[in-house]
């Protein structure tokens, strides 16, 4: 009889020793949890008023809890770089690359992504594969990053991505497209060359370039002479970087033949080229480069931060995720970012110049 | 059950939603009537309740500023309009609100301007297309996020969203080109040329030097001058240089060829490089306003989410493609012998 009167031993949860300890259940939670948002007097208080009552937790709710918590964590959210280089080697070979990547993956993880890298191409992923592990692995961030000239079509079904294309014009379909401002970049170094007092100005561009930033550039380039006059224009020279020989000579013929009294260099491994074959050149024109990165600071020239443009595209393709905007744009647009007068700290080759006048 | 679909299917179905086909739509919708399916009022106000309590109370404002004197002068012109409805509806996508506010009358000083714009939440600013011949307007720039479509004139420095004028040349001369055109001459307004700081002249020296096309020196115009002289120097010029097809971004070129005495397409052709919407008669270029107004949207948003406002030096620069429409004014010139020889 004495014993079906006493009453049942309830559970004590945390509602009691909210009641005793005057304060919210949810600060009980806390304070049991020994979290830090709760002043350590208090945390002592309901630690002891729960100690007193006989609370303890229940291990199975607490195993739920730490189960949800687990499941409910915040996946980071996968941002996939496309590459078109054959090989990983390739990749960490290419500092224009590896800065793309930089850029995007600083950005990336400031936003709550995660940046893997995927590699397109005869030699390694078909676009039809790219698109079945994207579209399986519910990646719907998609950043071409400077694909190559020969990549000029990469059939994805681009509904189902938010995507942009960093320095890859050139591919089909189109995408909205980050790029180096060389139409400011060509402008730039031409009316700084021409400031100094040079009248012929060439460039030799690296096989590998766009045609499209080709064009931006030779725009530049013409707008820099500011003028419509055919005799000061020199026509650019193509030229292969890794061919040294058939390139020096190149160089050589074509320096002659259009009078050429200032070289711009597309890039840093063609300046470097360049200039390891000027001295033997009666006259030695002065050099300049394009596309100087961060870390060569010796270059006379115009830099670019290609890390700008990956990140760029990252912030961009944030937003466009957030508003659930997906697809191919209805028109293209072409976001270009500015590239930047270097004085050079010393290129030994400007020096020369400098002296011979 | 009837229907032998899921319950969320009927639920879409009944609110019309255009995930379900239609057909099946309509056979639920007249399923339920037939059962004598009501929806019960007091849910009805409680989705509805729940579902606005879902719209966030506090939309940041992006204010699309124009100096023009008037909203009438504003709306009259077709491409400040699909600036502004770009703008609106990329906002809006974005969860921010975007509406027109005039600063080119006289009477809203700078100061009042800029009290009226933070008190009603702005946060983002686009300026759009300040023409230089009304008043422009200085504000304390570094309380805003700022884009500017075109205005290049004026302070502050800022991101740029502009038509792609230099995409919209080259598009204009490889089909003239494709066409047989082998001596395209270009007509072009001086203020636009200097507003955009050459980009006509040297995209049209570039079009020519990447076609191997002769050169043809570009025809000035200024809109100050008088039809007459611009009538005249434009024939003068036609033959002078021998044009077989006259480019221009003004949209009266074909007006101004027909007042010079010239036949299109039979004696010269003609390719306008400011059509705002797909044109039967002229071949030509539009130009997509509509998105520029979506991407000066887009670019407000990121400094936003950046927290950067006020001016920027090296600030980037988007442009907008345009897009060919194949018209009469310029055809194959060998189906164009043909017509003529017709005549």
């Amino acid at each position: 009889m004495n014993e079906v009167t006493t009453p049942h031993p309830r559970v004590v949860t945390l509602l009691d020793i909210a009641a005793v300890a005057q304060v919210h259940k949810s600060t009980v939670s806390l304070a049991l949890r020994n979290q830090p948002c709760i002043p350590v007097a208090t945390r002592e208080r309901i630690r002891a008023i729960a100690d007193s009552l006989g609370y303890y937790p229940d291990p199975d709710l607490r195993a739920f809890a730490q189960f949800r918590r687990a499941v409910s964590r915040p996946r980071m959210r996968t941002l996939a770089l496309i590459t078109d280089l054959p090989t990983r080697g390739a990749f960490e070979k290419s500092l224009r690359h590896q800065e793309l990547f930089r850029g995007a993956k600083e950005k990336a993880e400031e936003l709550g992504f995660r940046v893997e890298l995927f590699f397109v191409g005869p030699s390694t992923l078909s676009p039809k594969r790219l698109n079945h592990i994207l579209v399986s692995r519910g990646i719907a961030v998609v950043i071409l990053a400077g694909l190559g000239r020969h990549t000029t079509e990469l059939p994805l079904q681009w509904e189902n991505f938010s995507a942009m294309g960093v320095e890859s014009l050139q591919v089909r379909p189109r995408l909205d497209n980050i790029v180096t401002d060389y139409r400011s970049g060509g402008r730039v170094v031409v009316e700084q060359l021409r400031s100094r007092g040079h009248r012929r100005i060439g460039v030799v561009v690296d096989s590998t370039l766009n045609e499209e930033l080709m064009q931006f550039l030779r725009a530049g380039y013409l707008i820099g002479l500011g003028s419509s006059d055919e005799r000061i224009k020199v026509p650019f020279l193509r030229c292969d970087v890794t061919r040294t020989d058939e390139t020096a000579s190149a160089l050589e013929a074509w320096v002659k033949l259009h009078a050429v009294d200032a070289i711009v260099a597309s890039s840093p491994a063609m300046h470097d080229l360049i200039r390891s074959h000027l001295p033997r050149w009666m006259e030695a024109p002065a050099l300049f480069s394009l596309d100087i990165p961060p870390t060569r600071t010796d270059l006379a020239g115009v830099c670019c931060c290609r890390a700008a443009l990956a990140a760029r595209a990252v912030e961009m393709l944030a937003v466009h995720q957030h508003a659930n905007l997906r697809g191919l744009p209805a028109h293209c647009a072409t976001t270009f970012i500015a590239a930047r007068w270097q004085e050079g700290s010393g290129s030994p080759i400007v020096e020369v110049k400098a002296r011979s006048r | 059950m009837l229907a032998k679909v899921h319950v969320t299917t009927v639920s879409l179905a009944l609110r019309g939603s255009p995930k379900i086909p239609a057909s099946t739509r309509e056979r639920i919708t007249h399923l339920a009537q037939q059962l004598g399916y009501r929806r019960d009022p007091v849910q009805l106000a409680l989705t509805a309740r729940r579902a606005n309590s879902r719209v966030p109370r506090h939309r940041p404002r992006i204010a699309f500023l124009t100096n023009r004197p008037t909203e009438a002068t504003f709306f009259n012109t077709s491409h400040m309009r699909d600036f502004l409805s770009g703008a609106i509806r990329q906002s809006e996508a974005m969860g921010y609100r975007c509406d027109l506010v005039l600063c080119g009358g006289e009477k809203v000083s700078a100061q009042e301007l800029q009290a009226q714009l933070i008190a009603a939440g702005t946060e983002g600013i686009i300026l759009g297309a300040f023409m230089p011949f009304f008043r422009t307007i200085d504000l304390d720039w570094s309380r805003f996020a700022v884009v500017k479509i075109d205005s290049c004139f004026m302070p502050p420095n800022a991101t740029l969203v502009t038509n792609d004028q230099a995409s919209v040349i080259q598009l204009a001369f490889k089909h003239l080109h494709a066409s047989g055109y082998r001596r395209v001459g270009m007509l072009v307004g001086v203020f636009d040329e200097e507003s955009t700081n050459g980009l006509y002249a040297s995209s049209y020296a570039l079009a020519q030097d990447s076609l191997g096309c002769a050169y043809v020196s570009p025809l000035y115009i200024a809109h100050t001058d008088e039809k007459a002289v611009t009538i005249s120097r434009l024939a003068k010029w036609v033959r002078e240089q021998r044009v077989d097809a006259v480019v221009s971004n003004w949209s009266n070129i074909l007006d101004l060829l027909h007042a010079s005495g010239f036949r299109v397409p039979q004696e010269v052709g003609c390719a306008c490089l400011s059509l705002h919407a797909p044109d039967p008669v002229v071949s030509g270029v539009i130009q997509n306003h509509y998105t520029v107004g979506q991407k000066a949207a887009e670019a407000v948003v990121l400094l936003l989410r950046r927290g950067q406002r006020g001016p920027s030096d090296h600030a980037p620069a988007t442009y907008v493609e345009g897009t060919w429409n194949e018209g009469t004014t310029a055809p194959h010139r060998a189906e164009r012998k043909v017509t003529a020889s017709g005549v």
